[in-house]
């Protein structure tokens, strides 16, 4: 690669692949996407010298390009969701499938904030200067796309089947 | 049941399972969470949901990247360095714990451990660069598990790594994130506590490839040291 920057881009890539599906719902679509982004960010002249601001630039290319893709496409999400109860709720739903399939119908500013602390792993802090928001709007955005999709997780007929791993 | 879950206490659960609480609130949370068992399991699940989502950043795309005459040299480098490495770790010996914890983080990467008393081929990785020192170590050889190492670092962060011959089944650890994978013939698994998913699957990369003969040890020391940047402290 053409700059040593560039040196943690493969570490990003599983992270900032797993962003772009969870915002576009479609994996083919996400990985095309991906490596756009990273094509472009390997020919980019300027590029973030220290790995935080690195990282922060090109989770803001993916990030620019699925919200580009999704105006295209003009998908009608819904909005709105219950609230669900955490006190009682069955932890047993919570598995990657019904994760996955709930993300899939959370409005994209839900999936958006789930996908930047939980999978690609920004702090509030970080994910509020990628997003130019007040870092407690990020708190509780991130406290209502969770309560979504656990009311989601609840009302889908999908039953994982019990965890070997026992957590 | 307990009281309803107000807005503020969603916030706060939900800040700590994400790191993002002060010392003090951390405590005051912590402090709750010991005598309420309703919020304790709302906490929980609320853990389990942001592991299990997680998990969907651990598929790896097939994504490739343009190569430029810079990567090429680098990877005839690493090629070197695989070679120096594959030798070096042949070099322990007896039964007894055989490296020099003090000497664990030389230039070109972590050393893994390896112990003549476990069937060869058996690799306890180093993880010292990330912050993260292995601090327990309970051996059995001939049955299941072989080893559990325990690792810590500096902000309660705690790994658990188990290894048994394929084909066996060891009880499962609990945690908050894990990986399992096979080299030669064993079966790892390391499991996290609280750790922010990212930052594990650096880790568990790095570790799982201290375990493959061959692996770059330039590349697992520059992963290790990716996974100190930025890393909110663990829930210890």
């Amino acid at each position: 690669m053409g700059h040593a920057q560039h040196d943690g881009l493969t570490a990003l890539l599983p992270r900032l692949y797993a962003f772009a599906r969870t915002m576009l719902g479609n994996a083919d679509a996400a990985r095309d996407l991906v490596q756009e982004a990273a094509t472009r960010a390997l020919a980019a002249r300027r590029v973030p010298s220290d790995a935080p601001a690195y990282r922060a630039w090109m989770f803001r290319i993916v990030r620019n390009a699925a919200l580009d893709e999704l105006r295209r496409k003009r998908q009608p999400v819904p909005d709105d969701f219950a609230g669900i109860d955490l006190w009682g709720f069955d932890d047993a739903r919570i598995a990657k499938i019904t994760v996955e399939q709930g993300l899939a119908v959370l409005p994209p500013t839900h999936r958006e904030i789930i996908s930047l602390i939980d999978i690609a792993g920004f702090s509030y802090g970080e994910a509020a200067e990628l997003l130019n928001v007040p870092v407690g709007t990020i708190m509780s955005r991130i406290a209502r796309a969770r309560n979504a999709l656990l009311a989601v997780i609840e009302s889908s007929s999908i039953r994982p089947l019990k965890s070997s791993h026992g957590y | 049941m307990g009281t309803e879950l107000n807005n503020k206490d969603l916030l706060l659960l939900n800040a700590l399972v994400d790191g993002e609480l002060a010392p003090q609130d951390r405590a005051a949370i912590a402090a709750r969470l010991a005598v309420d068992r309703d919020l304790a399991r709302a906490y929980a699940t609320l853990a389990r949901l942001k592991a299990s989502i997680g998990e969907l950043a651990e598929v790896s795309p097939e994504i490739s990247l343009p190569r430029t005459k810079q990567r090429a040299r680098w990877l005839v480098g690493a090629a070197a360095a695989c070679i120096a490495v594959a030798i070096a770790i042949g070099l322990l010996a007896r039964s007894e714990l055989l490296f020099d914890h003090e000497a664990s983080t030389a230039a070109e990467g972590p050393t893994a451990i390896t112990l003549a008393s476990l069937p060869a081929g058996t690799t306890i990785p180093r993880l010292d660069t990330a912050g993260l020192k292995l601090i327990g170590l309970a051996i059995d050889p001939g049955r299941v598990p072989l080893f559990t190492a325990t690792y810590r670092g500096p902000h309660g962060c705690r790994l658990d790594l188990q290894a048994w011959p394929i084909g066996s089944n060891a009880p499962a650890l609990a945690g908050t994130s894990r990986r399992s994978w096979t080299a030669g013939d064993l079966a790892y698994e390391l499991v996290a506590h609280g750790m922010p998913t990212w930052r594990f699957v650096i880790i568990a990369e790095a570790a799982e490839q201290q375990t493959r003969i061959g692996s770059d040890p330039a590349r697992i020391d520059r992963r290790l040291r990716e996974a100190n940047i930025g890393a909110p402290p663990c829930l210890g």
